[in-house]
């Protein structure tokens, strides 16, 4: 590895760290209050996907309509269950950004474990965080290798690919 | 047997960890292997009672939550990064085959083994069998991962074939050509940092005896059909360390090494590889779609909720595996071939050649996909610990533990490193293989195949974080 | 691979570490399994504190559906244990005329003890709690307390509802909207001011010379604006929606506030899987079999409570028939073996409410 090298590679994993971690200032949109309606079935949420803005405060109504499922939201304290016909609600305010997924939190057959819906806080910046860092990881491994010396080692020559 | 001496390319640096005297004086004890498989082999025993006589809803029972969550964390999270292919020395599948063959389960007791000793098919010595075993258990993953008679079934149908085998071939051929599991671990293992190689290549050649690969009174052949002289690649051994104990020359080490050395012996590559490094790709991405998103359709469909659904979903899945991401990355080499003015080399070649360097983002991959589910899931051990049968009994009171997902907040965050770090590692291993042709105009023909690598870690944090 | 080392002797077979790791493999292969049946079928029946009763519940739709065992004998006076469990989904478990009404949920693979001894012989009705699938009310099952002295009291049925409500003629199966049907759902409570300002004696008394389970709201409307009636003289110039408080509050009157509560129970128990926790016929199951030939009862909606002009024209005589038999050919089953003379009254009143307003 030559100098030059060993500082690329340095900062850009310094760089994608930044992307992943430097506190932003917040761009709230206007807190809003909302309330979505899951429909639960064996095994799916309907909508699958709940788009919210963060600071909105959420009442999440659960409806089983088939067995009885309930909701724990991950990273949020929320765990509730319905039974069929006797709706379930929660409601939080979604402070943190990103995409969370709430799992079915009562058996309710073999693929349970599998049941599973997102809530998007946005906007979602950790994903876009994590999209940058993989822009910078991509570029900063090119441009490193590119500038590293080059293999000491003997490479096997192409000749050897013919025997396969 | 003449050979060019073995060049290990890359670095060279390697810690004989064999030199620890510690570790040296257990790897030579006899009993080694066979007290961690015994533990296994409990393990595999109640999972498979379990499985069958047990209650029906799978995350109460002991053999869905120890064998896909328990083990699997195991294997993927741990053992496979940091030590290959070390559960395959441990494995109780092929264990009852490899006593009945050897006729004993400790020592030697003779020098042949106790099998008919038929020669395995010569078409079939590579890991396309493995490819489609995996494969045929993926199809049906959904019922295999929650019912536990599934399961059971597998489990079963896993250690029948695996004593039927030993019966009929000499050796662990069940491992070495047949496991679903084996073919992965044995892929993945290539980027471990752990490798069992000989010291010295010439004390080998020297030594006619090769008491290594015939056994001796220390110890068995090599199990896994191989010569350690020979070893370059992790891929095929199964770290059983027995020709650590018959060699009479003391020639052979387990060492720590840089990780990831043995996507560079270029001579080993192949497409049934290759296509391994493929299907386990597309199958991490499947499943992170099935079985963690959000989409109930791909649910019922992989759940056969119609059998019109499963098909097409096979179909589908099938067609993702063997054709669409391969066909994707092939186009990437065509490209980057042309760019590179890589044309002395054959196509095929060279797309096996770059192939390589999906491994470590799939492995990544997996592990990524693991925390998504295992941490998840991992609390269900305790109450299946107290009443693996969902039976009622309450061994140490942690019948009512609650499921309680652990840090569920941070997963993504813990799969964000862990998928850039495997792309960082793939874009250095495509890096090296190119190089293997030559330096001019390298950074051009790494740009295609760094570019599929790229779109498909975008696909993984797409799935998980998006 | 070539071999030109002389065999040297092995050790022998019999050597202790082999034998040991026989016993070892052994002890895993076998013991293991009879370690655990042993457990399982020898130890547990033996070290249990009373006589005890597996219970698995299943989908009534699936393979063994329903209860297994659906009948268990016990005998009178006899400490039993229930051990259930689901093999699917969430079920629930009641006893309701043993006053086993835990509402705790008979959860997949997780096991739930019930335990109670029967004093009375007879044949006590259980059932699942929690709606399941559109055969949920299939869910159910008989405990038989036998009593070796009185074999008669052992095959009937305990406590079971004691009006005949066939004797009074009541064609339970026709539709029968109300002549007479409030706009708004009318208010109990504001019948009761009224009448405070307006009334002459306890109201009911104006009805006396009528049996008032048979009395449809309807019915009590059009007696309030009778002429020539005492009744009619103090209402007749009323409005219609105030003479529709008034029969509010003349239902209000019907039931305590604790069986109302009761009915609230029980209702939202047993009955919201079709009707809705609203009363609207709203449930998953309001809708049964979009399979079935829409044209048969099988197919019919739930009854909706809150439509008024059905309120109005039901009897609370005709609502017993319907629960103690069941809708016959629809999904309502029926309720005479699992709910007790007053349960079947405070379920009704609750009904009512959903139409008419009370506090
Ligand atoms: S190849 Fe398969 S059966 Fe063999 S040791 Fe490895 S995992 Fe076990
Ligand atoms: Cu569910
Ligand atoms: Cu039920």
């Amino acid at each position: 590895m030559t100098q030059r090298s060993l500082l690329l590679a340095v900062l850009s994993t310094l760089l994608a760290l930044a992307a992943l971690l430097i506190p932003l200032p917040a761009v709230r949109p206007r807190p809003q209050q909302r309330q979505i309606h899951l429909n639960a079935r064996m095994f799916a949420f309907e909508p699958g996907s709940v788009k919210v803005n963060q600071g909105d405060t959420v009442t999440l109504v659960l409806h089983s309509q088939d067995v009885t499922h309930g909701i724990y939201l991950d990273g949020y304290d929320v765990n509730i269950k319905a039974e069929p016909g006797k709706p379930a609600q929660a409601t939080f305010v979604a402070d943190r950004q990103g995409k969370f997924r709430f799992r079915c939190s009562v058996t309710c057959g073999a693929m349970h474990p599998f049941m599973i819906g997102e809530l998007v806080v946005g906007p979602n910046l950790p994903f876009w965080r994590a999209v940058v860092a993989l822009l910078i990881v991509v570029a900063g491994s090119i441009l490193t290798l590119r500038s590293a010396a080059p293999q000491a080692t003997p490479h096997v020559s192409a000749s050897d690919q013919a025997t396969r | 047997m003449s050979q060019p001496p073995i060049k290990q390319p890359g670095s060279n640096w390697r810690f004989e960890l064999t030199r620890l005297p510690f570790l040296y004086r257990l790897l030579r004890w006899r009993p080694l292997q066979f007290t961690l498989t015994l533990i296994t082999l409990s393990f595999f025993v109640l999972a498979l009672l379990t499985s069958f006589l047990g209650t029906p809803v799978g995350n109460r029972n002991f053999s869905i939550i120890f064998v896909w969550i328990v083990w699997w964390a195991l294997v993927i999270i741990l053992l496979v990064p940091a030590l290959g292919r070390s559960w395959c020395a441990i494995c109780p599948i092929p264990a009852p085959g490899e006593w009945l063959q050897r006729r004993s389960f400790i020592h030697p007791r003779r020098r042949k083994l106790w099998t008919l000793g038929k020669r395995w098919p010569r078409r079939l010595k590579n890991i396309w069998l493995q490819n489609f075993s995996f494969l045929a258990m993926a199809l049906f993953s959904a019922i295999i991962l929650t019912r536990p008679v599934a399961t059971g079934l597998v489990l079963l149908a896993f250690i029948l074939l695996a004593v039927g085998l030993s019966l009929v071939y000499e050796r662990r051929i069940f491992c070495r050509y047949v496991c679903p599991v084996g073919g992965f671990i044995g892929l993945y293992s290539m980027a471990a940092p752990i490798e069992l190689r000989v010291k010295d290549i010439e004390v080998c050649r020297a030594h006619s005896t090769k008491e290594c690969y015939v056994g001796s009174e220390h110890g068995f052949g090599c199990p896994w059909l191989v010569f350690p002289g020979n070893l370059q690649r992790n891929t095929y051994c199964g770290l059983c360390t027995e020709c650590l104990k018959t060699c009479t020359m003391d020639n052979v080490a387990v060492n720590l090494r840089l990780p990831g050395l043995d996507f560079f012996v270029a001579k080993q590559r192949r497409l049934d590889e290759a296509y391994k490094a493929f299907i386990m790709l597309a199958c991490a991405l499947a499943y992170s779609a099935v079985l963690l998103g959000p989409w109930g359709v791909l649910k019922d469909a992989a759940n056969f909720a119609s059998l019109d659904g499963w098909l097409i979903y096979a179909a589908v899945f099938l067609a993702f595996n063997l054709l669409i991401l391969p066909g994707l990355f092939y186009l990437t080499t065509l490209l980057s071939r042309k760019l590179g003015a890589r044309g002395e080399i054959s196509a095929r070649a060279y797309f096996i050649d770059l192939s390589y360097s999906l491994i470590p983002l799939g492995l990544a991959a997996w592990i990524a996909f693991s925390l998504g589910f295992v941490l998840v899931s991992i609390s269900y051990a305790l109450p299946v610990i107290a009443d693996p049968f969902g039976w009622g009994w309450n061994l140490f009171g942690l019948r009512d533990m609650p499921w309680t997902p652990i840090a569920p907040g941070l997963i993504p965050y813990m799969q964000v490193p862990v998928l850039l770090g495997g792309l960082t590692f793939s874009i250095y291993t495509l890096w090296r293989i190119l190089g293997e042709h030559g330096r001019e105009r390298l950074t051009r023909a790494a740009l295609p195949p760094a570019f599929f690598l790229t779109l498909a870690t975008f696909g993984f944090l797409w799935l998980y974080l998006g | 691979m070539p071999d030109n080392s002389a065999p040297k002797p092995y050790p022998s077979f019999r050597s202790r570490p082999e034998r040991i790791a026989l016993v070892l493999v052994l002890l895993a292969v076998v013991g293991i399994p009879l370690a655990v049946l042993g457990t399982q079928y020898g130890l547990r029946p033996r070290l249990a504190p009373m006589r005890t009763i597996e219970l698995v519940g299943r989908l009534p739709s699936a393979e063994h559906g329903g209860w297994t065992p659906d009948t268990i004998t016990v005998f009178k006076g006899e400490r039993v244990r229930l051990l259930l469990t689901s093999a699917d989904v969430v079920h629930g478990f009641a006893v309701p005329k043993l006053g086993i009404e835990t509402d705790a949920w008979v959860e997949p693979g997780k096991v739930l003890e019930v335990i109670f001894t029967a004093e009375q012989p007879g044949r006590y009705e259980f059932l699942c709690t929690v709606w399941c699938e559109t055969g949920h009310w299939r869910m159910r099952g008989v405990i038989e307390v036998i009593d070796p002295d009185d074999a008669v009291a052992t095959l009937r049925d305990v406590s079971p509802p004691t009006t005949n409500w066939m004797e009074t003629g009541i064609d339970i199966d026709a539709e029968h909207p109300g002549e007479n049907a409030p706009s708004q759902p009318p208010d109990a409570r504001r019948g009761a001011e009224l009448w405070a300002r307006l009334g002459d004696r306890p109201f009911p008394e104006h009805f006396a010379d009528l049996d008032p389970r048979l009395l449809s709201p309807s019915h009590a409307f059009a007696r309030l604006s009778r002429p020539g009636t005492a009744l009619g003289a103090l209402t007749g110039s009323l409005g219609a929606e105030e003479r529709w408080h008034l029969v509010a509050y003349l239902w209000s009157l019907k039931a305590a506030p604790d069986s109302l509560l009761r009915g609230e129970y029980l209702y939202q128990r047993d009955c919201t899987g079709c009707h809705g926790s609203l009363g609207r016929g709203d449930g998953p199951g309001a809708h049964p079999d979009l399979s079935l030939d829409t044209a048969s009862d099988m197919a019919r909606p739930a009854t909706d409570f809150t439509d008024l002009r059905a309120q109005a024209g039901a009897s609370d005589m005709l609502y017993y028939g319907k629960l103690v038999r069941g809708g016959m050919g629809t999904t309502m089953p029926y309720w005479g073996r699992l709910y007790s003379e007053d349960d079947l009254w405070a379920v009704i009143a609750y009904v009512r409410s959903f139409a008419f307003k009370r506090d």
